[in-house]
């Protein structure tokens, strides 16, 4: 049976028609040469390394004829990655999958089951009594200029993570390493010491490794807003960085030389990642074929895409849950009564039924029911806001005036700013919660910015001149709160609801040092206990992912360890296009 | 001609002028700690400089960098003027198509509707030409958005222009490349603009047509067709002139919109992200680009005025 379909040949604006019958392999049209180029003179000679190195490694690995290879995908995400692609600066979700899926490698990589398996590192020991695990590098893996991977670059990439001068986001990995944790025993083997803890393999699979070549002689305060993030971005993955449109667009091109046993050259010859800040132009790119995958669409846009021919929608669970936040240093939200009456005078039931349908699960804490800590018998403050009003009554904050608005002895109004992104389901959230709350006599005073600026003015220790807001955050598989609510976190980029609880503080010290995970079961059961008394977030709801696809595109996996681990093996389907 | 064209190149200077201190003294004045880096931050990376210099030094070193072409740095975006100019031709683009559309569109339904005064034709189209001119700019992107590319594809056709962007992923290889990606945006910005001026037009060749050398025009027995383009129009057209030259600030801000609606890297969503960011050095930057770009319009449309309307010429002379 043949049959003629036409396809989209990107880049030329031209349609193609081809026969897809018998096997036949489609006509894409091999990629003119790599050419990275830059105006910044740190970039310049990288550059010219990297095409260099593209094409020799092109001509000596031409593309196999597999009709699976070839063509481009163009993947569309609701941000820009600002900081670039330097994975000791960024810290955001997407970029961070760019990172560890397509530009970077890491020592291991979490397979299905979410245990580590091999990638960078081809073995590993632990040693017997936790304190340490010595890794054997493959000798295989190139950087993208043609330099090999070796022990060099690991020890440069975790001292450079634990050196708090970086700025790394996830410092809170290394609470337990040795201040000189991590050595090259040669070219090929690393060691790390440190003290026994939980969950040891968890950053392995997270932090990917970045060039002491090129990156050695930058210091680490300097990190930040270097050169290197945005206009070279070197790596060793399986996609190489050919391009950065600022606002536009991140291009990336299949790595020929990538190891045949990490997965060999990518189907895909080019990567394209598009911002289009809103979920609905997203969707409506999807069906009009300007763009492959739309990610992250919002449940009325993820509905209109389930409705049509040749897309489809991928929704699965992920590890991003949403919350209201609330900065405890302030008068009024000081008072754990006063959080936790404003928990109560919610409907949070209500609030995911209408944000997110049947994508989503209410939750209590940042333990999502996924996961082997999970408290199945765990109660969250129930929708009350009769109970509320007693509690802020109680709490001493009283309508002295009759503005509607609560005032405490000193005459203060229970009023707050409530900062949020700019994303028509977290300003939803602020206006339901704005009215809930209102009625109970809490005022707040919305304030809407982008990601970025949000992330700034939360993440900023010496600053915190918030009262609330609703933000989303996806915890790694190890959950380890201590940069969130420890008293000591006060002082860090995450600790915007720092507590100051003995009792929690004495929780977060123990769970993430112990290793039996039927040990520290019932401790973990009491520390979500805690959290629920606590308040320091009002949890409202784990979302699943909502992905657009074009039907087309064949072999894609998304699941809870994320939506870019297997992009080297998308293909455009043979059959059908 | 030529010292007229001085004078009003004078005027337009003293105007720019006037236009950056108006910015400098909005941000200089406003609440909040913001002025400093703001105002600051064109005397280089250095910031902490001792005390805060006064109104007047400040002012002096902030007008000095930009003399120089220095719009200051942004934590988010880096050197502003580097950020801004790489997107200022999609912009340039976007609206210089949008205009050429706006008075090919606005001036021909406006002389139509003249020659066609009081038919029903005549107000359909003032009905068409009122509801698209109080249509605000992303409403129409939108409705096009769904004309031109999700109908058709519901039709089972191929959505015949691109809706978002500004060139092919993975980039352009020729001019060419960008010019389908423009459509939709100039169109809108086309239609909205186009509408004013079809509105303008119409009343303005009415008025023409009623003047008393246009009935002797007939009445020498002239062609219908000679008397509405040679007598009628080329009267009604020459105060469109200076429209559009008032049109220009419009075309930017408008792009700011369609720009939004069509996700074209421009600096219409460069200022909309500046907005949402709270990225003041590129709002300020992108203020000024849209003021002088305002002043050089008004520029553009006194000379063009003084060219085609010999007696403003004369009147200087004189």
């Amino acid at each position: 049976m043949a049959h003629l379909r036409p396809i989209r040949a990107l880049g030329t604006g031209a349609l193609i028609v081809v026969a897809a019958c018998g096997g036949d392999a489609p006509d894409r049209p091999e990629l003119p040469p790599l050419a990275v180029s830059s105006d910044v003179p740190f970039c310049q000679s990288v550059a010219q390394a990297v095409n260099a190195y593209h094409a020799e490694q092109s001509a000596a690995h031409p593309r196999p004829a597999d009709p699976r290879y070839g063509g481009t995908v163009v993947v569309a995400g609701g941000g820009d990655f600002r900081g670039g692609l330097n994975a000791l600066t960024t810290g955001d979700q997407t970029d961070q999958e760019t990172e560890l899926h397509l530009l970077h490698v890491t020592l291991t990589r979490f397979a299905a089951d979410r245990t580590p398996e091999p990638y960078l590192a081809e073995s590993w020991t632990l040693e017997d009594d936790g304190s340490g695990i010595t890794f054997r590098l493959r000798d295989d893996v190139m950087w993208h200029d043609g330099q090999p991977v070796t022990a060099e670059d690991v020890v440069f990439t975790y001292r450079r993570a634990m050196d708090p001068a970086t700025g790394f986001l996830n410092v809170g990995w290394f609470q337990f390493y040795d201040a000189d944790a991590v050595e090259a025993l040669d070219d090929h083997t690393v060691r790390f010491a440190f003290t026994p803890h939980a969950e040891v393999m968890d950053p392995f699979s997270n932090m990917a490794i970045m060039p002491q070549h090129l990156l050695g002689d930058v210091p680490p305060a300097e990190m930040g807003g270097h050169p290197f993030g945005t206009d070279c971005p070197v790596g060793a993955g399986p996609y190489v960085f050919e391009a950065y449109r600022p606002g536009d667009q991140w291009v990336l091109r299949a790595n020929p030389a990538f190891p045949e046993d990490l997965g060999g050259r990518p189907f895909l010859d080019r990567y394209v990642y598009r911002v289009i800040p809103s979920s609905s132009t997203r969707a409506g790119e999807l069906a009009a074929g300007g763009v492959d995958v739309a990610l992250g669409l919002e449940p009325v846009d993820a509905e209109a895409v389930a409705a049509r021919d040749g897309v489809r929608l991928a929704a699965f669970d992920s590890r991003s849950f949403s919350f209201i936040g609330w900065n405890p240093r302030l008068p009024g939200l000081s008072d754990v009564r006063v959080r936790r009456a404003l928990t109560m005078a919610l409907d949070r039931e209500a609030l995911l039924e209408t944000l997110r349908g049947e994508y989503g699960t209410r939750v209590e804490t940042g333990v999502p029911d996924f996961h082997w800590a999970y408290d199945p018998d765990l109660q969250g403050p129930p929708h009350d806001p009769e109970g509320a009003r007693a509690m802020l009554d109680e709490a001493g904050w009283t309508d002295r005036d009759g503005d509607g608005v609560r005032e405490n002895q000193a005459g203060d109004e229970l009023r707050f700013d409530l900062v949020t992104n700019s994303n028509t389901e977290r300003e939803t959230i602020a206006r339901i919660m704005a009215d809930e709350l209102g009625d109970v006599g809490v005022a707040f005073d919305l304030q809407v910015v982008d990601n970025q600026t949000l992330g700034a003015r939360l993440g900023n220790p010496t600053n915190r001149d918030f009262g609330s807001f609703i933000l989303g955050f996806a915890p790694d598989f190890n959950i380890n709160e201590r940069d969130f609510f420890h008293s000591s976190s006060d002082a860090t980029g995450y600790g915007w609801s720092a507590l100051n609880d003995p009792e929690l503080d004495r929780l977060l010290d123990t769970l993430p040092r112990i290793r039996d995970r039927d040990q520290a079961r019932p401790l973990w059961a009491e520390y979500q206990q805690r959290i629920v008394e606590l308040q320091p977030y009002t949890y409202l709801f784990f979302s699943q992912r909502l992905n657009g696809l074009n039907a087309d595109l064949a072999g894609v996996e998304m699941d809870l360890r994320g939506e870019l681990i297997n992009v080297p093996a998308w293909y455009w389907n043979p059959e059908t296009n | 001609m030529l010292s007229y064209a001085i004078r009003r190149l004078a005027v337009a200077v003293v105007l720019a002028f006037g236009v950056a201190t108006v910015c400098f003294a909005l941000v200089w004045f406003a609440p909040g700690d913001e002025r400093s880096d703001l105002l600051l931050s064109g005397r280089g990376a250095v910031v902490d400089t001792g005390p805060e210099p006064g109104l007047v030094e400040a002012y002096g070193d902030w007008v000095g960098s930009l003399l120089r072409g220095d719009l200051g740095t942004s934590e988010r975006s880096g050197n502003v003027a580097r950020w801004l100019l790489a997107r200022l031709p999609h912009t340039l683009a976007l609206s210089v198509s949008g205009l050429v559309l706006a008075v090919v569109f606005g001036v021909g339904v406006g002389v139509l509707q003249a020659a066609r005064a009081g038919t029903v034709l005549d107000r359909l189209l003032t009905l068409g030409t009122v509801v698209a001119y109080s249509a605000p700019a992303f409403w129409v992107g939108i409705l096009l958005g769904g004309a031109f590319i999700h109908k058709p594809m519901e039709l089972g056709m191929e959505p015949l222009f691109p809706l978002t962007g500004v060139a092919p992923p993975g980039g352009a290889t020729s001019l060419l490349d960008y010019i389908p990606y423009l459509v939709l945006p100039a169109l809108t910005l086309g239609i909205v603009l186009g509408a004013g001026i079809a509105r303008y037009t119409r009343a303005a060749m009415l008025e023409a047509l009623a003047q008393d050398y246009v009935r002797s025009a007939r009445a020498r027995g002239l062609s219908e067709m000679r008397v509405l383009f040679r007598h009628g129009l080329r009267t009604a057209l020459l105060p469109l002139i200076s429209l559009l030259g008032v049109y220009l600030p419009v075309l930017l801000t408008g792009a700011v919109f369609v720009e939004t609606v069509f996700s074209r890297t421009g600096i219409g969503l460069a200022m909309m992200e500046a907005i949402l960011g709270q990225d003041l050095q590129v709002l300020m930057g992108g203020a000024l680009m849209f003021g002088f770009a305002a002043v050089v319009g008004n520029l553009i449309a006194d000379l063009l005025y003084g060219w085609a309307d010999p007696r403003i010429g004369d009147a200087v002379r004189g």
